[in-house]
């Protein structure tokens, strides 16, 4: 008889040799705190990475802003002449932001100065996931960080080396301030005074998120106070957490008026042309709302949809009708802020900045949002089928983030081969140069020229020789006539109607010489830098 | 100090909200029949389901490129934490959309470059069966990753998938069911069969001691008798000794579930009982029954499978084999039963006898009848997969037995796509229950796979194709789009795969899958020509074909591989040669380890041979053992230390990894060393003698061939590059090596034009400070001493950097000079004297640089023809008049009479060695004419006649005797 096969059953496992060393760190507190905020680190990596995947060269804003900053900061140190009176005609004071973001630029150039802006968001990103904790819990936070994180405003700012950034987050702090001293003396809320000032004075159109700051603190203010042992929240009375809201409030209004108080007109000039008193645009409504939409409503419709699932979730754990309706009206409060930015810009009928602005907002409704998310995901039910659909809807909206940031971002021409050229061209100190949106090329070149080298087509006088003051076009064509300029550069863009009055000399090559046509393109299409270079240079 | 997690969190300030910590939610017991399952209606589902279709849809339109997927990857596992998953679950959901995400992505784009038209043959040819072998493996992989999508909680080591949720009054006992175990056998034998039927009866017994009131008949279904093998007294011996039934058929008919069907017949095995089937190979554990029977307490569950692993691990082909089969139980089965999609697979599980009645009893058309009846039963009964390792039984001896198994496998599953298409892809019969969207999903993933031998033929096909021909399957894709599109499809792709393959299986599995595709194309041609062949069984014993028999088609796509390779080595086209060499290499990879496993099988078989000999005829039997159970180790402790890299290759490693970089840091170093002290050319002691061009051919035999005419040895050659060359340290060192000093200008020109960056202000301003950088390094880098001209004739308006020509001005020049001079200086260029090159230094002044920054000026006398020529003397005179102290250096060409020229060369020398400032004299030998070889530049040649040429060997030796006081 053959030998018969022997069967061994090898299912024992492995012998466990103490804890992995996973388990040891998670067992380290540095581990847990680290492991508790996984979420927010994953987020953080996520805006970090869709957001330096954008590139282009210096938007028209970033370059006014950082080369004013330079010369804001020569003039502090040296008192070198500024020549331009910024906080005339800047949505934010000029000794702030542009200051910051042209050290950034001095140290590590235009990169650097992103990089702030990058630092500011990411910074916005963490008070959004700090409020939304202190208000609704963990998971509500890591979706409410996840979906202002990939928000396309929010990449977009993120490198953007304007106001925004700045003020956004500041804005961020200011409300993370009313939210985290909710359960401390009412005084407390004083704490976020300075940073919501900041905020304003970077960029004086964050005076719109005030009243919503203000509506929070009292809000969350009803919690005050903690029951000893549990650790659960205390109601503060509605008398209370009023007093709290104009606390903050009153010292706001102080603080903002005896600051322009001490900056003076100027500043006050400042803030009605660029922001309170602005002029109206052409923009229609169906487009500023479109482009409001596109934007925001995918966090904004969360964000509605989390008031409903957060007074749901009072209405189960047997809140009054009253604690549910504070509940409703926080929600509501923050949910309706991303509304503000574009109604406002449809009051003035322009779609100006409004990418910005939108951003705003959804720093007020992302928190809401979150909760809305966190109900979708049921957490902690570990639901593959609601995971899949919660993930669906982020894939969804990043994805519109990654299409429109990307947009957003391509929305201005690249200059780099414009200044290029006009760099093989430029002579210090004596050459005038004419140039449409002159502040990028002046960034760019800034050590080789001075400011008063630069002339824009948005506004103009000259002086004849024979000494008759001109202004507009024919100032543009007296001086061209007399060869006044070295060199000039037009793109038929912002100024085309100036332009094509003004190019009749230059096409004809009547005293300049085209030396260069230059291909850009923007959200409108492609053109061309053409640069004409003065015979008699 | 209170840091960090030390100090109390508060609590949300709004009560209601979930506010686990995301980094320590308490674990869920993987109990999914505890509890229901989470209410999901129907809308909702479809819902989801058009979800996924109109995001794949919409990504297809879109083609986002990378990003996307690295979004889906980041969101996935930052989502997924935040909702409680861990660990392997928590990355398999990140792979999984990041898969789908990045798959569609590059299959939409791939669609769009397509070829369709070419020449000599259209590109559709190789172009559509290319694509749609690709979209084979793409939705496969997303099928794979399907199956991996977590339904339920993280399982035990060994628990049930596809098991749900009964309610209390709707559970059955199971334990009440009589089992009938059949045990099918042709010509197997005792050796066989024996521990088989042993391995049965211990886990009936261990069965019925703790539930004594049921029973379980085994019976052996002998088809030995109808097959004609002669071991049917043997087999009706054995039975009788371990009180068995033994049913032998005298009609046959059916194959395999003809045989089992009788055997039912038989022995009654009909009614409200279990039916068990063991492949005669297959040895179950003891627990078999006590773990699967409990399946059964739904009284909707139809059959409950486990899974086929092999014990003959020492056997290569058997090993290999086992990994395949790993693949497939361990990881692709749990998937499929998680959406009630498991199949029987025709040994080691137990169905019930009313559910296969319910279809007229097991299928005897398929070849595959496991699978045929698993689809006709899927409808109305539900399949439930166990995961732990419960029988194990005999792989396949050699090659040619796994590839007789693997092509039956193929016939009959791709059969089962012909016979069943209907019920797979339409609509179920009015007033019957049809497949659900999952279970048509994962059965048409099943019955498509074996499509994948056609698919590794086209795959092999394409880059050899493409190398030797030139027809492309691929139009108007490039690099960019390949590294967008492509790169991170198939990184995700195999991240994804070898993440949940990770301990299950190893790489052997995939070459095994890649060396069958001979037989998986032969299996399909067959079904696509409506031959369905026979059921074939897997043989129990080594054949005696040659394993290097079943290799014939490998080795000619090595063959076919390296043709091409050598072909591309030879005369590489560009990018897309080199993407289809990469394909080449992984192709001749995957061939060439599929030769080790024949290398393997062919000393089995030797070793085989010699140990029967040994033993008189008769190999010994081996244990049989299975591979561990991965799921053991994923559910226990750390990974055993063993598995980190042992220190040697840890050692290893860094020796290795230490030198690479050590290459690739000192490849990085400049060829020529930096000499410890760089000096500049100082004034020689006699003027250097030399010829010159502003072409460039001046570095070689030119030169040469001139000093020969004129037995002279040149103590410089001048020479002109453009700003976009590189510096000729060959042509420097010539000069240098015979005591002389090179004299270079550089003009910022390129290919002889000047551009915007050959402006003065171009320069100054820094728009050239790459190139002239690299210069500088360059000429640092040589080291000796170097005459260097740069802006030469800046005061002339055809100069390509003219200060009084394309918007320049003569205070440019110093701009640019100063400039130029201190990125040398940067660069620690100390060994350049600085040559100074007006058109006419001695009026100069308007454009020349501070005297501080130059070293010396060259006056350039080039002589016309019916002109009046300069007076050298007079020339030297006014240059050294305007730049008092600097070196002088002279280019000079004529074109005139030859007794016109040594007239002007007697002077020239008369006027040299009156002075003591001369550091060289050079023939400018095609004038001013840039192209020296051009009928132009013949006149002005120092060769031209012989009186010339006479004359200039008289300069040199009077050169040698001017002494400048050196």
């Amino acid at each position: 008889m053959a030998d018969s096969l022997t069967v061994i059953h090898t299912v024992d496992p492995d012998s466990y040799i103490g804890p992995s060393p996973w388990e040891r760190f998670a067992a380290h507190r540095v581990g847990r705190w680290l492991i508790g905020r996984l979420p927010l680190l994953a987020v953080l990596a996520l805006q970090i990475a869709l957001a330096i995947r954008l590139h282009n060269t210096a938007f028209e804003d970033e370059a006014l802003y950082l080369y004013a900053g330079h010369h804001e900061i020569a003039w502090l140190l040296h008192h070198q002449a500024t020549y331009d009176n910024y906080s005339t005609y800047f949505s934010g004071a000029p000794f702030l932001y542009p200051v910051l973001g042209a050290a950034a630029d001095g140290l590590f150039g235009l990169e650097g100065a992103r990089a702030l802006s990058l630092i500011f968001m990411l910074g916005a990103t963490c008070c959004v996931w700090g409020v939304t904790r202190r208000l609704y819990g963990r998971p509500a936070a890591a979706c409410a960080a996840a979906l202002f994180a990939v928000a396309a405003p929010t990449l977009f700012l993120s490198r953007l080396a304007t106001y925004d950034p700045m003020s956004l987050f500041l804005l961020a702090f200011a409300l993370w301030i009313v939210v985290a001293t909710a359960r401390g003396m009412a005084p407390l809320v004083l704490l976020a005074v300075p940073p919501a000032v900041l905020a304003v004075g970077t960029k004086y159109a964050g005076l719109l998120f005030i009243p919503t700051i203000a509506l929070v603190a009292v809000f969350v203010g009803r919690y005050g106070g903690r029951v000893k042992g549990t650790g659960e929240a205390r109601r503060r009375g509605w008398l209370a957490s009023i007093g709290r809201g104009l606390l903050f409030t009153g010292s706001f209004g102080v603080l903002v008026y005896g600051w322009l108080k001490l900056l003076g007109h100027s500043y006050v000039a400042g803030i009605t042309s660029t922001t309170t008193n602005r002029a109206s645009g052409g923009d229609s409504l169906g487009y500023i709302l479109k482009l409001a939409a596109e934007l925001g409503a995918g966090v904004a419709i969360l964000a509605f949809a989390g008031v409903y699932v957060d007074a749901r979730l009072a209405r189960r754990n047997g809140e009054s009708r009253a604690a549910v309706l504070v509940r409703i009206l926080l929600s509501s409060a923050l949910a309706f802020t991303a509304l503000l930015a574009p109604a406002y810009q449809v009051h003035l009928h322009t779609a100006t900045s409004l990418q910005k602005h939108v951003g705003f907002g959804l720093l007020f409704a992302a928190p809401v949002a979150g909760v809305a998310l966190a109900g979708l995901l049921r957490i902690g039910a570990r639901d593959p089928r609601r995971l899949f659909a919660g993930l669906m809807v982020c894939l969804a909206l990043t994805w519109a983030a990654i299409v429109q940031s990307t947009q957003l971002y391509a929305g201005w021409p690249n200059s780099s081969q414009m200044v290029a050229d006009l760099k093989t061209q430029v002579r210090p100190v004596t050459d005038r140069i004419l140039a449409e949106e002159d502040e990028v090329p002046r960034y760019y070149l800034d050590d080789l020229t001075e400011p008063y080298q630069w002339y824009s087509t948005f506004s103009f006088t000259y002086t004849t020789k024979k000494g008759q003051v001109l202004s507009g076009i024919p100032a543009y064509e007296q001086a061209i006539a007399d060869q006044y300029f070295g060199l000039i550069v037009l793109r038929f863009g912002p100024t085309a109607g100036v332009d094509n009055t003004i190019d009749g000399d230059l096409m004809a090559q009547k005293g300049y010489k085209l030396i260069a046509k230059v291909k850009d393109s923007d959200e409108y299409g492609t053109g061309y830098y053409w640069i004409w270079r003065s015979d008699s240079s | 100090m209170t840091v960090l997690e030390d100090r109390p969190r508060p609590k949300p300030l709004l009560t209601g909200h979930q506010d686990a910590d995301t980094g320590v939610l308490p674990v869920i017991q993987p109990d999914p029949i505890a509890a229901p399952p989470g209410e999901v209606a129907p809308w909702a589902l479809w819902l989801s389901r058009f979800g996924l279709l109109a995001v794949a849809v919409v990504i297809a339109v879109e083609r986002p490129g990378p990003w996307l997927p690295a979004a889906a990857f980041a969101f996935a596992l930052g989502l997924a934490w935040t909702a409680g998953w861990r660990g392997r679950q928590l990355r398999n959901i990140a792979f999984a959309l990041a898969v789908f995400t990045s798959g569609v992505n590059y299959l939409s784009w791939r669609f769009t470059v397509i070829a369709i038209g070419g020449h000599p043959l259209p590109g559709w040819i190789i172009g559509i069966p290319l694509y749609l072998a690709e979209m084979h493996a793409a939705i496969h992989t997303m099928g794979l990753h399907i199956g991996l999508w977590p339904r339920n909680p993280p399982a035990e080591p060994e628990a049930f998938y596809g098991r749900r949720f009964v309610p209390e009054d709707r559970r059955v006992d199971p334990f009440k069911y009589p089992v009938y175990v059949f045990v099918p056998t042709v010509d197997e034998g005792e050796e066989v069969l024996r521990p088989t039927l042993t391995g049965i009866l211990a886990a009936r017994a261990a069965y019925l001691a703790e539930h004594p009131y049921t029973d379980i008949t085994v019976v052996v279904c002998d088809d030995g008798f109808v097959a004609k093998k002669d071991t049917v007294p043997e087999i009706s011996d054995l039975c009788r000794e371990l009180g068995v039934l033994h049913v032998v058929r005298d009609v046959g008919g059916g194959a395999k579930a003809g045989n089992i069907n009788n055997a039912r017949t038989v022995v009654g095995a009909e009614g409200d009982v279990l039916l068990c089937i063991f492949d005669c190979d297959q040895v179950p554990r003891e627990d078999f029954f006590l773990k699967l029977i409990p399946g059964f307490d739904d009284p909707e569950v139809g059959w409950v499978q486990s899974g086929q692993f092999y014990g003959n691990r020492k056997n290569p082909v058997a090993r290999w084999a086992d990994d395949q089969q790993s693949l497939f139980y361990r990881l692709l089965c749990p998937g499929k039963a998680a959406h009630n999609s498991a199949f029987i697979c025709g040994t080691n599980f137990l169905m019930r006898a009313t559910a296969i009645d319910s279809i007229g009893g097991i299928p005897t058309g398929s070849i595959t009848e496991d699978f045929a009846a698993s689809i006709r039963m899927a409808a109305n009964w539900r399949s439930v997969y166990y995961t732990g390792i419960l029988a194990v039984g005999l792989g396949p001896l050699d090659l040619a037995s796994f590839f007789k198994q693997q092509d039956r496998w193929a016939r009959g599953t791709l059969n089962i796509m012909w016979d069943h298409w209907r019920d797979l892809l339409l609509p179920a019969k009015k007033g019957e229950k049809g497949l659900t969207a999952q279970q048509r999903a994962h059965y048409l993933l099943a019955t498509t796979h074996y499509w994948c031998g056609v698919r590794d033929l086209i795959f092999c096909i394409a880059p050899i194709a493409f190398v030797l021909t030139g027809i492309s399957g691929v139009r108007g894709a490039t690099a960019t789009d390949f590294l967008m599109y492509f790169v991170p499809y198939f990184a995700l792709s195999i991240a994804g795969f070898w993440h949940a393959a990770w301990d299950i299986t190893t790489w052997r599995c995939i070459i095994i899958n890649y060396g069958s595709f001979p037989v998986l194309l032969q299996a399909a041609f067959r079904v696509v020509i409506g031959r369905k062949g026979d059921f074939t069984l897997t043989p129990k014993k080594r054949g005696t074909m040659s394993p290097w028999r079943t290799a014939q088609l490998h080795l000619i796509v090595v063959a076919g591989c390296l043709v091409a390779l050598v072909k591309l080595a030879l005369s590489s086209g560009g990018t897309a040669y080199w993407l289809a060499g990469f394909w080449l290499l992984y192709l001749c990879m995957m061939s060439g380890m599929h030769m080790i496993l024949v290398v393997l099988d062919t000393r089995q078989a030797r070793k085989e041979r010699r140990e029967a000999e040994l033993h008189g005829g008769h190999a010994p039997a081996e244990a049989l053992i299975p591979r561990r159970d991965p799921h053991q180790r994923r559910h226990k402790g750390r990974r055993p230390a063993r598995r980190l890299p042992k220190p040697r290759t840890a050692v290893a490693g860094l020796v290795v990894g230490g030198a690479m970089l050590f290459i690739l840091d000192t490849s990085t170093l400049a060829a020529h060393s930096d000499p410890l002290h760089l000096t500049a050319a100082s004034l020689p002691a006699h003027p250097y003698v030399g010829v010159g061009a502003l072409a460039t051919p001046y570095g070689g035999s030119g030169v040469k061939a001139i000093e020969k005419q004129l037995e002279v040895t040149f103590g410089t050659t001048a020479r002109t590059q453009e700003i976009g060359d590189s510096f000729d340290y060959g042509w420097a060192d010539s000069i240098s090596s015979n005591g002389g000093v090179p004299w270079l200008t550089i003009v910022f020109s390129q290919n002889g034009k000047s551009t915007l960056n050959s402006a003065l202000t171009a320069i100054a301003n820094g728009s050239d400070d790459a190139q002239i950088s690299s210069w500088a390094q360059q000429i640092t880098a040589y080291g000796k001493p170097l005459y260097l001209t740069v802006l030469p004739q800046a005061d002339r308006n055809y100069a390509a950097s003219s200060g009084v020509a394309n918007g320049g001005i003569p205070q440019d020049v110093s701009r640019a000079w100063t400039h130029i001079r201190a990125l040398f200086t940067a660069a620690g260029a100390n060994n350049v004297s600085w040559v100074w090159t007006p058109g006419d230094p001695a009026h100069d002044q308007a454009y020349t640089p501070p005297a501080s920054q130059i070293d010396a000026v060259a006056l350039t006398l080039a002589e016309f023809p019916k002109t009046t020529w300069a007076d050298p003397a007079a020339q030297l005179a006014a240059a050294a008049a305007a730049h008092p102290g600097k070196q002088l250096m002279l280019q000079v060409s004529l074109d005139g009479t030859p007794a016109q020229r040594v007239a002007w060369l007697k002077k020239l020398q008369a006027a040299i060695a009156a002075r003591h400032d001369v550091a060289a004299v050079v023939y400018q030998e095609a004038g001013p004419v840039s192209d020296l070889a051009g009928k132009d530049a013949q006149p002005w040649a120092l060769t031209a006649d012989k009186q010339t040429v006479a004359e200039f060997q008289q300069l040199a030796a009077a050169m040698a005797k001017v002494d400048n006081g050196g």
